[in-house]
């Protein structure tokens, strides 16, 4: 038997009120799995994440989070989720107020806090390296740090799934990288899976295990190395993208203005 | 040794009625404040005094009748603004509007009792009746019982509603609780400081707070002190310099958020 399935997508539609934003996804995520979700903007990376995350129901089709149907899963807070933006409005809560809050779903909402929530929310807090700050105000943080102390409240609830909408955003290159390692070693040593959506190909080309590109249907699904090549960019993002080169010499990105229909990629 | 001010019967209720406004308007102000919604107070003010207006005219007590009426009222907006067809600032304003509306007509069907209506435009706490202590202490024990519960909930859905909803809790219903404590707190607000004023005091103590507190709940904490500083402060200047007691109060907290300001504070 092969690694348990967490997330299991299947035949997802979904239309806002100017259009189809997503047809037809269907896609699994195994226990482990590292999965990156690019597409250009419009594409419906984060009408799908939302989907996932039981924030809005799909038109059609089913999602199935750890064997259950989504709309009847109770056990929210095993799946970790990390907001776009990380609560940029200067919300005026301590770094360890915010952390706790993760915790808050699993213990109970009128539970006293035992020695194990200590632990975890102190566990947390060290993975993510915001003890130091914890006491500081969420105001007085920067991007960087903001992202570690969503990352730390998302990992307070002791999740078993990490769902990231467009991590890096409003961070610098430097705890870029520091994030991406860190997200990596999450993965490979406490076989945590994560699902991803960037608009950053290159790094999510470097960083996953499985890449899923999303152009309002699903264009490919499989290991980034069978997927880039050739004239892959063009296919996912239309005809007008530019390749521009990171300093690590990997591909960075792909037009934003892009939107074009994708015409066919071979599915591995 | 009471203080003279203290040794009359109407100021003694007017010091317990504000001291327990004083603890309570900050306490949801603050979620009110932090989810930048304030102008719910306002609203639930202004529909208020249709709900005064309509007790008034039926013989029944118009605090009961504010009460029921901003619980309406409260449930209607939420239910508005929810469905997502009207955004929450128009789903407010048609509220506003619409009590003011309700309440002009109701005044101009009874004529006669316009003096007690303008008592609850700007507050006569000195009017406030052990009845009303009684209502107040009730109800306002009710807010911050509810508040101790829900709290966990409105701190997650205030720091950010998806995140919330993502965890499992269930914000719609947490959305409702917060507008009507908020309800109920303005209708019982509304003999200390009078409708106009109520969302001030309900916000103004919370924003000096923000200056100050280095995590939300002693935004909370000292939000309740710098309140309490004011209805106090404020009641003894107004009963000795004979001011109108729900402006003087308000006009305090409107000075101590200026000190706030100073520079060297917090942020």
């Amino acid at each position: 038997m092969g690694p348990r399935v967490c997330i299991e997508v299947k035949g997802v539609g979904f239309g806002y009120q100017g259009g189809q934003a997503l047809s037809d996804v269907s896609f699994s995520v195994h226990e482990g799995e590292y999965l990156g979700i690019i597409g250009p903007n419009g594409g419906g990376k984060t009408t799908l994440l939302k989907i996932v995350l039981g924030l809005l129901s799909p038109d059609e089709g089913s999602v199935r989070l750890f064997g259950e149907p989504s709309e009847e899963f109770s056990q929210r807070y095993r799946i970790g989720y990390v907001p776009q933006g990380h609560g940029a409005e200067p919300f005026p809560a301590s770094v360890s107020e915010v952390v706790w809050s993760g915790r808050f779903p699993r213990m109970g909402l009128l539970a006293r806090r035992s020695p194990e929530d200590r632990e975890a929310v102190g566990r947390a807090m060290e993975a993510a390296g915001v003890h130091e700050i914890s006491r500081r105000l969420l105001g007085q943080l920067s991007g960087g740090e903001r992202q570690r102390v969503s990352i730390a409240r998302a990992l307070a609830s002791g999740p078993e799934v990490l769902i990231l909408d467009e991590p890096s955003v409003g961070v610098d290159i430097g705890a870029q990288e520091a994030f991406y390692a860190f997200l990596g070693k999450l993965n490979r040593d406490q076989g945590m899976t994560i699902l991803f959506v960037s608009h950053d190909v290159g790094v999510v080309a470097r960083e996953v295990g499985t890449l899923l590109c999303l152009n309002k249907r699903m264009v490919c699904h499989g290991r980034p190395e069978n997927i880039i090549k050739g004239d892959f960019l063009e296919t996912v993002y239309g005809s007008h993208v530019k390749n521009v080169y990171h300093r690590h010499g990997n591909l960075k990105n792909a037009g934003h203005d892009a939107g074009h229909d994708a015409g066919g990629c071979d599915a591995p | 040794m009471l203080p003279e001010f203290l040794s009359y019967g109407f100021m003694q209720r007017a010091f317990a009625a504000g001291l327990m406004i004083g603890v309570i308007a900050p306490l949801i102000g603050t979620f009110l404040v932090v989810r930048n919604y304030t102008r719910l107070a306002d609203t639930l003010a202004h529909v208020s005094l249709a709900g005064v207006a309509g007790a008034l005219m039926a013989g029944l007590d118009p605090v009961a009748g504010a009460v029921c009426v901003a619980l309406l009222a409260a449930v209607g907006v939420e239910a508005l603004r929810g469905r997502g067809n009207v955004v929450a600032d128009a789903a407010l304003a048609i509220f506003l509007w619409g009590g003011i509306a309700l309440a002009v007509v109701l005044i101009s069907l009874s004529r006669g009792f316009n003096v007690d209506l303008f008592s609850y435009l700007f507050g006569s706490i000195a009017t406030v009746g052990g009845d009303d202590l009684i209502v107040i202490a009730a109800l306002g024990a009710l807010v911050v019982l509810v508040l101790g519960v829900f709290y966990r909930q409105m701190f997650m859905v205030s720091f950010h509603e998806d995140l919330a909803l993502a965890s499992g809790i269930r914000v719609r219903l947490v959305n409702h609780v917060l507008v009507a404590l908020a309800a109920l707190t303005v209708a019982l607000s509304l003999r200390v400081v009078g409708l106009l004023l109520v969302g001030a005091l309900m916000s103004i103590p919370v924003l000096a707070a923000m200056r100050f507190a280095r995590s939300f709940r002693m935004v909370i904490a000292l939000s309740v002190c710098l309140s309490l500083a004011s209805v106090v402060s404020g009641l003894v200047l107004s009963y000795y310099l004979d001011l109108a007691s729900g402006g003087t109060i308000v006009l305090v907290s409107v000075g101590i958020f200026i000190v706030s300001l100073l520079p060297g504070r917090n942020k």
